[in-house]
């Protein structure tokens, strides 16, 4: 069966600048797929053309079987998109915005209840600039989601957010995952797409460069886990006389290895110099790590 | 093109508009501030001097003596008008609402014990004709109490209605109305690309020229409704001398309607050209306010030096108000046919080049 978004060989070229340098990816349906990558890496580009927003220099583009260079206009109906930066008109209402795009769509949708599902109804009556950023960005999920889109678009939704409002966002966007709807989520927030995404792909520098599940990415390109260690002057002498090897970063005195067990056992020689510990941190690799280590090995190996 | 998204967004950009307090102050209220305030200058209400013409055909001492105790009341300005030229015109030709003319036989019938001098008003002014029991009270109290005889006034009424300063603000004022056309462009498209607002505007299927078209009726209706206050607190308040008679009111309404066009385009090609709202006021300005001082809208273009009138000469609403003064003032329609056929083509060609650029403008 083929994917609800199917991406081959997609190039996008500005001027003498090529953005895009021939993506391709697959998204099924009722799956998170996140799109990963530095600012300026290409992600936005992708999406837009996915949008209809951007017409493509080459490659094959489908959304939900159509050319949206062709078809958006038909897609609209079916597609929700929560564009970058999401911005409305100043004074208008999220209950007012969603009756505007009611009758323009022709939905039977129940703009009361869409603000609900986002949690929204408490402001749903305020203009749009006294809204907080999370309602904002609430406000621009809400309309993604008027007209029960199978296919979603989220780009870069908790950019700028404070911890509790990511946090609701993440509600929302599992809530939208539990009901089935396809997701693509583009962001910069590695933990975001490590707890929200079912597929994932790398891009740096207008091509991906690592793709699959978050754990997956992990495995793959896994290094070391470490411990992290800080307390009395004395630490770092016992554990050279342990002959564990260490490095110094900040306050912190780092052990790697890529065997967890081997962690474990290191942890259990230092019960006896517990009261020379303050923070003991046992940390595997998350997909955080290998993002940096991967975007910033390329940087490296570009320079 | 969908009627229907035109009408939504039609509705948003009303409930948009009607908030925005600056919005409604500038093509509303301010307009109206600015009738109430030349009306309050240049209408005749007022406790200043009436000036009054006064023609002596007589030019005997007791005719002179007449003048003197006309000048003597207080009331009057005197403005001596030579015995050679037509007392009517001059008042038309100097917008004064009153007139005395001292019959040529004046001191013969004064000798006699009774002589009438005619009194001209302004029938559209109630003042005017106020004017003539003023005079009256005065020449009987000077004249029968003093010397016996009697000087008698009896009030003529204009037969062509007079023009005042004010009947000249109010196509000026419309005018002004009209430049709402070029703020609101240029304040709203660089404001609605910066922050992305027509993308977002684009999901729900609205295209370029449907929301044109939804702007274009918007302004089109609110500008109406900001003329036709002008129009009645004008004429209501500060009795001024115009009207729109059945068969020129179609025209009126498609001046108006040319004058939008015209300079929306104007405000579309602004707001196009500048990538900020920053750059936009300062265009915004740049084009406001030449255009405001040197079209006619606050300052007769005859009053300016030549070169001003050469430039006003290639400015779209020295037409939109010249075109408004002959539809509304003077009645002539014939005579403003060739500003009306100019406010046409400048509005079909700045409409067809701002839309071109609209476009092929990549994030609008």
């Amino acid at each position: 069966m083929p994917g609800i978004v199917e991406v081959r060989n997609l190039r996008k070229s500005y001027a003498k600048l090529e953005a895009v340098k021939g993506i391709s990816f697959e998204v099924g349906y009722g799956e998170v797929f996140s799109l990963l990558g530095p600012n300026g890496a290409g992600k936005t580009t992708t999406v837009e053309i996915l949008e209809g927003l951007r017409k493509r220099s080459s490659g094959d583009v489908t959304v939900m079987g159509r050319d949206p260079e062709k078809s958006m206009n038909e897609l609209r109906t079916t597609v929700g998109i929560l564009p970058q930066d999401f911005n409305f008109i100043y004074n208008i209402t999220p209950r007012e915005a969603l009756d505007y795009y009611k009758e323009s769509l022709g939905l039977e949708a129940d703009p009361g209840e869409v603000l609900a599902r986002v949690e929204l109804t408490d402001s749903a009556d305020t203009v749009f600039e006294k809204l907080s950023g999370g309602q904002k960005q609430k406000m621009g999920v809400a309309i993604a989601l008027l007209n029960d889109p199978d296919l979603v678009f989220l780009d870069e939704p908790t950019a700028g957010l404070d911890p509790v409002s990511r946090r609701a966002l993440w509600k929302v966007i599992e809530d939208m995952k539990a009901r089935g709807k396809s997701i693509i989520l583009t962001t910069h927030y590695l933990d975001e797409a490590e707890k929200l995404a079912d597929h994932v792909a790398i891009v740096n520098r207008g091509v991906i460069i690592a793709s699959g599940t978050p754990k997956e990415i992990v495995s793959m390109h896994h290094k070391a886990d470490r411990i992290m260690l800080s307390g009395s002057d004395k630490l770092q002498s016992i554990l050279s006389s342990m002959q564990i090897h260490h490095k110094r970063e900040g306050r912190y005195l780092v052990i790697e290895s890529d065997s967890i067990d081997a962690l474990f056992s290191i942890v259990e020689r230092l019960k006896g110099s517990s009261g020379d510990i303050e923070d003991l941190i046992l940390k595997r690799e998350t997909l955080e790590d290998v993002f940096v280590r991967m975007v910033g090995e390329e940087a490296a190996y570009e320079n | 093109m969908k009627i229907s998204r035109v009408m939504s967004y039609l509705k948003l950009h009303s409930k948009s508009f009607l908030r925005s307090k600056s919005g409604v102050f500038f093509v509303i209220l301010l307009p109206v501030l600015f009738m109430v305030i030349f009306g309050s200058i240049f209408g005749s209400s007022g406790e200043s001097k009436a000036t009054v013409a006064v023609q002596n055909l007589s030019g005997t001492n007791e005719s002179w003596n007449l003048v003197k105790v006309i000048n003597k009341t207080g009331v009057f300005t005197v403005n001596l008008v030579s015995p050679n030229e037509n007392l009517t015109s001059y008042m038309a030709a100097n917008t004064i609402d009153q007139g005395v003319l001292i019959p040529a036989n004046f001191s013969t019938n004064y000798n006699l014990g009774v002589v009438f001098i005619k009194f001209i008003y302004n029938p559209s002014d109630q003042v005017s004709l106020a004017m003539s029991q003023v005079l009256q009270n005065a020449l009987l109290k000077y004249y029968t109490e003093g010397t016996g005889k009697t000087v008698a006034v009896y009030p003529a009424a204009l037969s062509t209605q007079l023009t005042k300063p004010v009947d000249y603000y109010i196509p000026g004022l419309m005018g002004f109305t009209m430049l709402n056309g070029i703020n609101s462009m240029i304040y709203q498209v660089p404001n609605y690309r910066e922050k992305k607002i027509f993308r977002q505007l684009s999901f729900a299927g609205l295209t370029k020229p449907e929301w044109l078209a939804s702007s274009t009726i918007f302004y089109f209706i609110i500008t109406l409704v900001s003329d036709l206050i002008i129009y009645l607190v004008g004429r209501g308040l500060y009795g001024a001398n115009i009207s729109i008679s059945p068969e020129n009111l179609l025209m009126t309404v498609l001046v108006i309607f040319f004058g939008l066009i015209t300079f929306m385009s104007v405000g579309l090609l602004a707001g196009l050209l500048t990538h900020n709202e920053e750059t936009a006021s300062v265009v915004g300005n740049v084009i406001f306010f030449p255009m405001l001082f040197l079209s006619g809208v606050f300052f007769p273009i005859s009053l300016m030096p030549s070169y001003l009138q050469t430039v006003s000469a290639f400015l779209p609403l020295t037409y939109f108000v010249k075109a408004l003064n002959g539809l509304m003032i003077y009645h002539n329609l014939s005579s403003v046919l060739p500003s009306i056929i100019i406010m046409g083509i400048a509005s079909v060609t700045l409409f067809i080049v701002s839309s071109r650029l609209a476009s092929r403008v990549d994030n609008m």
